[in-house]
């Protein structure tokens, strides 16, 4: 198969031949594919809120790994941003966490550990701090999906509703302030997942599985 | 104030109605054409028609899903056949075509052809028939999943495609039409056995002990089980040819001379004869790069070769017909694929020498039916013809009462059926799931074990059809029974058994007709769809898929025979076309446009001398100017004989030339490879002999070759 030939064949196989911003986004989540999990785009927006200062809105986007159909650890990063006068990114981190399928295609939770590097969101101080926390989002599948029930899914693109709290330490640049301070926060976000099951777990068994449904001979080679 | 406005509101109702009205009726409507004339005289009339309907170059070809290839020739020119049969002011079109699957986009295109030329066709009277080549054109469906990605390497949908063959169909149909005459029919019926075995062997014999006992081809496998390995071992190759409907049905036309009230002993060469026999005809392999009748391909042209030179042939002489191009007024010989669904050419290995065997053995097969030497088979002049017509809407129908006797609401191709079957495997191999027998460990919602395949787009109401024609057709003592996809050997032998016990009386022949119309891919019985082989997990509609069929062919039958609908409610209408709501995806541009050939002019030298290649053949590579593209659908402005002297032995029309793009367009590689008898049967007349080739291109140029001499191992130069 020529080169041509061969991505002519990786566009529809990824992009489902569905337009660029498809295969764009299939390219961002292709490394995730490989893992074997989806991965989700989130934007969000809530306030964030520190015992030395006024609450803020805020809105965080972030892009993570995100389990389809098992239960899976999980890897994202976010960024934040905080109204003051205009819109301004304030911290930025890394997670790493697990997801918990509750409800196949309906609810999932996901416990995380965050570790980032900027300040509050009501700028307490100026620098940059570091920062760690928890994360407990829950993100719920309001339409209908495929991981609802058995399907072998080439490729499939679905809304999240998530409620994103979360909570942390934020520690100080040096020479600035006390030590620590907690942050609270509180997001809802819309999450648009990417998802295969091309890599994904097995749903059933293969032919030639000797535990067949009774009465079924198998398949002979 | 109100009153005069009631009028005009009214007025304007009914204009705004009738302009909706013909909005809706788009061209999925077709205007209906006018009722069939009365024909002169009486009893059976018959014309025949070929149409050649191979596509320029550069269409994909569609059955072997990614792994078909784009097509860059032809080695076997695409054709249909067209029989039209009438009687009083009944007719019906039969119309088997080297296709891999019919459509009913395609269907309705044939009809409003017809309807354009005032030929009176009908919807419900014309059964377009593919052979399921998998070397035919793909990009004329209306189901987004048969044109959308996987479908082929180049998915779309062209409704330029669609036109080209909707043309060329409905010109063949038309001309049949046109040649009405009477005539004389005869059913022959016998079996074929060896050509053929189940690929899906275990499915099959899952069958016994559910309700399947009734089927004969059951009972045989299981008695050359019991022959071959006491207490049941593997399966057999023995026993997987044995577990087939073997059964081969031919319809011989004659004509009748007019006023004629009967037929006597029929001509040495009949108008045509309408074959029908059950083969997934796969010996191509799925990296042919040609449009390929394949095995159907081969024994149509066998058989018509053969039916030409009957009279002079004597009994018992080697057959050594050659499959060259037909002649104006040679018998014409279509052959529709029967039960086929599980069943595999025996072929040694894929390849153009196994098709051409296989081919030629079913050829002669047709041949001997249609020339019945013994007298066995009576022609009638007279008699019924009648045929009922349902297109069963599909999702969520039901067969009875209990909430499991439906249908699934939405159609699904399991996710074992992505790897293709054993004669036509994909490179979705590689993935686990996409590999025959993948199912689910307990059965989920109304697909059972069925793990659909799916993905982002995914349109229930457009991916696979919704509308399944099937129709039942009753002349010359016989009956066939057309349905709208492939039937697995049980599943056919049900429905055949299911319409024999309600017609009232033995047909002379019971042909049951699959890839009809539309194609709804496969049929396999609940037992075998159990398994999740190549075929259940093709079996659309679900587990009862196949029952639902059987059904309402027996439903179909009661209406044909009472006139009652016998249990069945499907909405459809009888005898009626239903609405096309079809939204094809993605409409893409395919077929080579009209650009104006750049072919040379006038009688020019060739550039490439003639050659034999390793395989014996004659080949030659030949600039034959810019892009004739759309030139290799049209024989007045591309053919290719091959002469002897002055006598033209062979063209392109025929089974031994084969013609491929080798270099943008310009350079092309024809080669000539007769099938030549060269062995202690008798030697080939032709060996020894000195041909060359003959091409035609464009206006009126000419290229000549060299002569080269035909080679044979074993026979002396031209000694016969």
């Amino acid at each position: 198969m020529g080169g041509s030939r061969r991505r002519a064949w990786a566009r529809r196989a990824v992009g489902g031949g569905r337009g660029r911003g498809g295969a764009r986004f299939a390219g961002f989540c292709a490394p995730a594919l490989a893992l074997g999990s989806g991965c989700g785009l989130q934007i969000g927006a809530g306030v964030a809120a520190t015992a030395r200062g006024d609450a803020r809105a805020t809105t965080s986007v972030s892009a993570s790994l995100n389990a389809g159909r098992e239960h899976r650890g999980i890897v994202g990063a976010r960024l934040t941003g905080a109204y003051d006068d205009g819109l301004a990114i304030r911290a930025g981190a890394l997670r790493g966490g697990y997801d918990f399928v509750v409800v196949p295609g309906w609810l999932t939770l996901e416990p995380a550990i965050e570790l980032g590097a900027g300040g509050p969101a009501n700028r307490l101080y100026s620098g940059t701090g570091a920062y760690g926390g928890l994360a407990g989002t829950a993100r719920l599948r309001p339409l209908p999906n495929s991981d609802r029930g058995p399907a072998f899914n080439v490729l499939y693109f679905t809304p999240e509703l998530v409620l994103a709290p979360r909570a942390g330490f934020w520690m100080a640049p040096e020479g600035q302030g006390r030590g620590f301070d907690v942050e609270y926060a509180g997001e809802l976000a819309l999450r648009l997942v990417f998802g295969s099951d091309l890599a994904g777990p097995p749903q059933g068994r293969p032919g030639n599985d000797r535990q067949a449904p009774e009465g079924a001979e198998g398949v002979r080679p | 104030m109100t009153r005069p406005r009631a009028p005009l509101a009214l007025a304007l109702l009914i204009a705004l109605g009738a302009l909706l009205a013909c909005h809706g009726r788009g061209p999925d409507t077709p205007p209906a054409p006018p009722a069939p004339p009365a024909l002169e005289g009486e009893g059976y009339h018959a014309g025949v028609a070929r149409a050649d309907i191979t596509p320029p170059p550069h269409l994909a070809l569609f059955g072997h899903g990614p792994e078909g290839r784009i097509a860059t020739g032809f080695r076997l020119r695409l054709r249909c056949a067209a029989f039209v049969l009438a009687q009083g002011r009944e007719l019906v079109a039969l119309v088997p075509c080297d296709l891999a699957a019919p459509s009913l986009a395609l269907h309705r295109e044939v009809g409003e052809q017809l309807a354009r030329r005032g030929v009176p066709v009908p919807l419900d009277r014309l059964l377009l028939m593919a052979t399921h080549t998998h070397a035919g054109p793909a990009h004329y469906f209306e189901a987004r999943r048969y044109s959308g990605s996987f479908s082929s390497y180049a998915p779309g949908y062209d409704p330029r495609v669609v036109e080209f063959l909707g043309e060329r169909i409905a010109a063949a149909v038309a001309e049949a039409y046109g040649r009405l005459a009477p005539a004389c029919l005869s059913w022959r019926r016998d079996e074929l056995a060896g050509l053929t075995f189940n690929r899906s062997y275990a499915a099959f014999a899952r069958n016994r002990g559910a309700g399947g006992g009734e089927a004969p081809a059951l009972a045989r496998a299981a008695e050359q089980e019991r022959a071959l390995s006491r207490g049941g071992g593997p399966a057999t190759p023995a026993a997987a040819e044995r577990a087939v409907d073997a059964e081969i049905s031919v319809l011989r036309v004659d004509a009748r001379a007019p006023g004629a009230a009967s037929c006597g002993p029929g001509a040495a060469r009949p108008l045509g004869a309408f074959a029908v026999f059950g083969m997934h005809p796969t010996a191509i392999p799925n990296t042919n790069e040609l449009y390929h009748g394949d095995v159907f391909g081969f024994a149509a042209r066998a058989a018509e070769a053969c039916l030409v030179e009957g009279e002079a042939r004597p009994e018992g002489a080697p057959w050594r017909c050659e499959a060259r191009g037909p002649r104006e007024g040679e018998p014409v010989v279509g052959i529709a694929n029967g039960v086929e669904g599980d069943l595999s050419p025996k072929a040694a290995f894929q390849s153009v020498a196994e098709a051409r065997r296989l081919g030629r053995l079913l050829g002669r097969k047709i041949v001997e039916l249609v020339e019945d030497r013994e007298g066995r088979f009576p022609a009638l002049a007279r008699g019924p013809l009648d045929r009922a017509y349902w297109e069963l809407r599909l999702p969520g129908a039901r067969l009875g009462a209990g909430a499991r006797e439906a249908l699934c609401p939405t159609a699904e191709l399991g996710v074992a059926a992505g790897g293709g079957a054993r004669d036509g495997p994909t490179r979705l191999r590689l993935l686990t799931e996409a590999n025959a027998g993948y199912r689910l460990a307990r059965p989920h919602g109304c697909h059972g074990v069925k793990l659909p395949l799916t993905s982002y787009g995914a349109d229930a109401e457009h991916d696979f059809p919704r509308l399944g024609p099937v129709a039942l057709v009753r002349v010359a003592g016989g009956a066939i029974a057309t349905a709208p996809g492939e039937l697995t050997t049980v599943t056919g032998q049900r429905v055949r058994e299911a319409v024999r016990a309600r017609l009232g009386e033995a047909p002379a022949a019971l042909p049951v007709v699959g890839l009809t119309n539309s194609y709804l891919q496969y049929f396999a019985t609940g037992a075998e769809y159990e398994l999740q082989l190549y075929e259940g997990a093709s079996t659309l509609y679900g587990p009862r898929s196949s029952d639902f069929l059987v059904n309402h062919f027996g439903c179909l039958t009661n209406y044909l025979v009472r006139g009652d609908r016998g249990g069945c409610d499907n909405p459809a209408r009888p005898d009626a076309a239903e609405p096309l709501r079809a939204d094809p995806a993605p409409v893409v541009a395919r077929l080579p446009g009209d650009e104006p050939d750049e072919a040379p002019r006038g009688r020019a030298p060739i550039a490439a001398r003639a050659a034999v290649d390793g395989e014996g053949a004659f080949v030659i590579e030949a600039h034959l100017g810019r892009r004739p593209l759309r030139a290799l659908s049209d024989r007045r402005r591309f053919w290719v004989e091959i002469r002897r002297g002055g006598e033209v032995v062979d063209d392109d029309r025929g089974s031994n030339v084969e013609v491929r793009e080798v270099g943008e367009g310009e350079r092309w590689r024809v080669r000539w490879q007769p099938d030549v008898v060269d062995d202690a049967g008798g030697c080939d007349p032709r060996c020894g002999g000195r041909f060359r080739f003959v091409i035609g291109v464009g206006g009126g140029a000419q290229l000549e070759s060299n002569e080269v001499e035909l080679a044979c191992q074993r026979c002396p130069k031209g000694a016969p």
